[in-house]
């Protein structure tokens, strides 16, 4: 592969363009859905796609699942999906077969108010949490409660995404509406985010609000706990009395708790687990060439490139970033980890946006996102110049965390500054938990980094990364116009709008080059044949949702 | 004997008190914040008050010295206190866990002495013999292989070979004998090979010490089979050092198996210490470092007391 990386990311790209045609059409047709009623009555009545699908069985499912907390509400990570995600049900959930709409789930149905600001849901009746209590518009509420409003020391990541709405209301025994202070083109989107369970208010309550340290908590989903072995697995058994009558149709699901990469692809290629979540690119080559053993690639939506510390010189001067950006081959950084860690170029918008399709081909072979040629390098060094760095700059600290493909893009990025700008860093790696504290104390001049979104839309990225304020944006980049760009994309439905304010966005990026994004992840997956129904989880563009399982059976 | 014994256990009280001592400053000075790595990349938006509230609520804003004695507290309550993170209790990761690791390190330990003194024995008795050579050889080659290297070794060859992987999962013996064996024969055979070669230096050294004897000169001149003059009169002899290194070795064992453990995937206390590591679950590492320095001086006592049964003339008082 290293002979040959134009023809590579050429080929990759082309792939990755399909992806993203594919993807378009039912996205914007998911934009424009702010308006329509209810959805068609049986919608969330999943069957598997197979037409016979068989009962029994226990899946063994295998990947990253050794969380650090219990909370679904706190935590932003896959290791918690895959070990608890079939426990629970969603409000409205993201189509497992047909993973670009948005279905019912606990709610049956659901109205939107004219102007948008008032989404109404009309919950099942008859479904019980695992402890046997009757699910309510109470429990909704209270839900939506901990996500929205969390008491003290309970943290909530995706508090953002409903910035918008100013409450939560039960209007009957089993209806529950949401009021929101603005539009929301996405809402129904970020509802269905995985995260986004449904649990009891009861056991909130109980627990003041922090299921941090609660391993199991009562649930209306397919699979109820049977055991848990921290760190080890995870057993689930079928929910006899799931609202879905026949589902689900696997007997259990035992979650072994794998690291990512090799450990979880030697499982796989042993045949020790059934489904395989995350595993190495060499091992998701040898699978290929496994009669029986399939495999697929999703994507998270994780901006992942070089950060600044804009509060510190010379990063305080945008024309030292453009010329950084210049020099910087990103398609040889990207390539440089594909055997270790697979990811696909990105740039201010993401892969996995629905606009990305169109706004890839347009800047890819633009200065600074194409590989440097003689003519960017000429003018990042006269940026630097002009910027009085024109005898380099020394002493850069460049810290990096200890992750495997970050210690591989140090060192390249680190040549690449030196080599071309006369750049001098010294990389500090640290682990993890050091690393955060740095970066939030601004102790640092550049920094590899890449962070996690819910859902594929800029509200949600952009917000996060590069608004002022955002919850990632721990490097210091304001800029009030952007901000306001921000806010007005989560308000926009219309996609033509949308798009408009994406390009709008884009060039202040441009503009102000606040980071250098260069990657998106992408995670390999395998599993045998005798596994079925899987939708989202092997052909989908996310793993926040499909991982409930309950349209998944195994072949005999 | 007896008070032999007590003396020896209530020296062991300061000793461990030194090592909590030493366990809880360590850790507080280790760079990293645990907060931060309990949230992973939502770390950067929790807001002080959302931090200050978690810290009181790990118990991490209080003051050191009330850290400390908390942990004394679980510690003479038997509960050894709950891991940071999802309130996991240290007692039950032991109880579930622990085995998997004492098993490897009995296995390697037994292993060890079937490999590592006949070994020595030939080499001593065949001194600078091409078996001795031989011997010496591989002694230093188990010696200077890295143990996680040869698991790893040992896991990809099996797995691209004959797409073979350990099974997963916590089984114990008498569980599933058979599933149990192939969980921990991996790891057992890398530590066991690793000890072997210290036993079998060991046991040449001493044995070729004990052998040019006068007493073991007078055996065989009374006619005694050489065989009853090396079992019976030299190797017992040889024998106090080899179990004081195998005590020694025992506590490196379970020490060792953190590595090796991983390497193969085996879930046993050495995985959760890695893990606590890398978490900086304080609750968790302080005490299970606590275990192993227990253990090492529990074993440590032990080799004592055995000196005695091995050798009549030491006496205790």
């Amino acid at each position: 592969m290293q002979g040959r990386p134009h023809v590579y990311v050429l080929s990759r790209s082309l792939v990755l363009l399909l992806v993203m045609l594919l993807m378009a059409c039912p996205f914007a047709a998911a934009q424009t859905a702010t308006a329509p009623p209810a959805a068609a009555p049986d919608a969330g009545m999943l069957r598997a796609p197979e037409a016979s699908p068989k009962r029994g069985r226990v899946l063994r499912w295998g990947g990253l699942a050794n969380s650090t907390l219990y909370d679904l509400h706190q935590t932003g990570t896959i290791a918690n999906m895959g070990p608890q995600a079939p426990m629970y049900d969603l409000l409205v959930q993201v189509d497992p077969v047909h993973w670009d709409k948005v279905i019912p789930d606990l709610a049956k149905s659901w109205t939107i108010s004219e102007d948008g600001l008032t989404y109404t849901f009309s919950l099942r009746e008859g479904v019980k949490f695992h402890d046997g209590a009757p699910l309510t518009a109470e429990d909704v509420v209270a839900s939506f409660n901990h996500i929205l409003f969390p008491p003290p020391g309970v943290l909530s990541p995706r508090q953002g995404l409903f910035d918008a709405v100013k409450e939560v209301v039960a209007t009957g025994p089993l209806t529950v509406e949401f009021r929101l202070t603005e539009p929301r083109g996405f809402l129904l989107r970020g509802l269905a985010a995985g995260f986004n369970v449904i649990m009891r208010k009861q056991t909130l309550e109980e627990n003041n609000y922090d299921l941090r340290r609660v391993p199991v908590y009562p649930g209306t989903g397919p699979f109820r706990h049977k055991s848990l072995e921290p760190g080890v697995v995870r057993r689930l058994e079928r929910n006899p009395d799931y609202w879905n009558p026949g589902l689900p149709y696997l007997d259990g699901i035992d979650i072994y708790h794998l690291d990512v990469g090799p450990k979880t692809g030697a499982a796989c290629l042993a045949h020790s687990i059934d489904y395989c979540f995350a595993i190495d690119p060499i091992s998701e080559e040898k699978a290929k060439k496994i009669k029986g053993l399939h495999t697929a690639r999703i994507y998270p939506h994780a901006p992942h490139g070089l950060w600044f510390n804009l509060t510190k010189k010379p990063f305080d001067d945008v024309r030292v970033r453009k010329a950084m950006n210049l020099v910087l081959d990103k398609a040889a950084i990207v390539d440089a980890t594909q055997e270790m860690f697979p990811v696909v170029r990105a740039g201010w918008v993401l892969p996995t946006d629905p606009f990305f399709q169109e706004y890839w081909p347009k800047v890819q072979e633009q200065p600074g996102w194409r590989s440097p040629t003689a003519a960017d390098l000429a003018e990042a060094r006269r940026l630097m110049q002009e910027a009085g760095y024109e005898n380099g700059i020394r002493g850069l600290d460049f810290l990096i965390r200890d992750i495997s493909f970050y210690l591989t893009w140090g060192p390249i990025v680190q040549d690449m500054l030196k080599r071309e700008l006369k750049i001098e860093s010294t990389i500090r790696v640290v682990a993890s938990g050091v690393w955060w504290e740095e970066a939030k104390r601004g102790n640092f001049d550049i920094s590899i980094y890449g962070y996690g979104a819910t859902i594929p839309h800029v509200a949600d990225y952009w917000n996060a990364g590069f608004k002022t304020g955002g919850g990632y944006n721990f490097y210091g980049y304001t800029n009030p116009a952007f901000d306001a760009i921000v806010a007005a994309t989560a308000r926009e439905s219309d996609p033509a709008k949308l798009k408009a304010l994406i390009n709008q966005g884009i060039a202040i990026l441009e503009q102000d080059m606040p980071a250098v994004v260069w990657a998106n992840p992408v995670v390999p997956m395998a599993w045998w044949d005798n596994v079925k129904g899987h939708g989202t989880a092997t052909r989908g563009i996310n793993f926040w949702e499909g991982m409930r399982d309950e349209i998944w059976w195994l072949e005999k | 004997m007896s008070k032999y014994v007590l003396w020896r256990v209530l020296h062991a009280i300061p000793v461990l008190l030194g090592v909590t001592v030493i366990i809880f400053v360590s850790l507080r000075i280790m760079p990293g914040d645990p907060v931060s790595i309990m949230f992973g990349t939502q770390a950067t938006k929790i807001r002080p008050e959302d931090r200050a509230k978690i810290e009181a609520d790990l118990g991490l804003s209080a003051p050191l010295t009330v850290q400390y004695i908390t942990w004394l507290k679980d510690i003479g309550t038997g509960k050894l206190g709950k891991s940071f993170w999802r309130g996991d209790t240290v007692v039950d990761l032991i109880v579930q866990r622990g085995p998997l690791t004492v098993e490897i390190a009995v296995m390697a330990i037994i292993l060890s002495w079937v490999v590592g003194i006949p070994v020595g024995i030939l080499s001593a008795l065949r001194q600078n013999s091409a078996l001795d050579y031989l011997a010496r050889f591989f002694t230093v080659l188990f010696l200077a292989i890295p143990g996680f290297w040869l698991g790893a070794m040992i896991v990809l060859g099996l797995l691209l070979w004959w797409d073979y992987a350990p099974p997963l999962g916590v089984i114990n013996f008498w569980d599933d004998p058979i599933q149990n064996l192939q969980l921990v024969l991996g790891p057992a055979v890398v530590l066991g090979l690793a000890v072997s070669a210290y036993i079998a230096r060991m046991t040449r050294s001493s044995l070729l010490e004990i052998i040019r004897e006068d007493y073991i000169r007078t055996a065989r001149a009374k006619g005694l089979r050489e065989q009853a003059v090396v079992l019976k009169h030299a190797l017992r002899n040889a024998s106090l050092p080899i179990i004081t290194l195998s005590g020694v070795l025992f506590g490196f064992l379970l020490s060792g198996t953190v590595v090796v453990e991983q390497a193969f995937n085996v879930p046993g206390l050495g995985k959760v210490m890695v893990e606590a590591f890398v978490m900086l679950d304080y609750a968790v590492i302080q005490n299970l470092v606590l275990l192993y320095s227990v253990v090492f001086i529990v074993i440590n006592l032990l080799i004592d007391i055995s000196y005695a049964w091995l050798d009549p003339r030491i006496r205790y008082v």
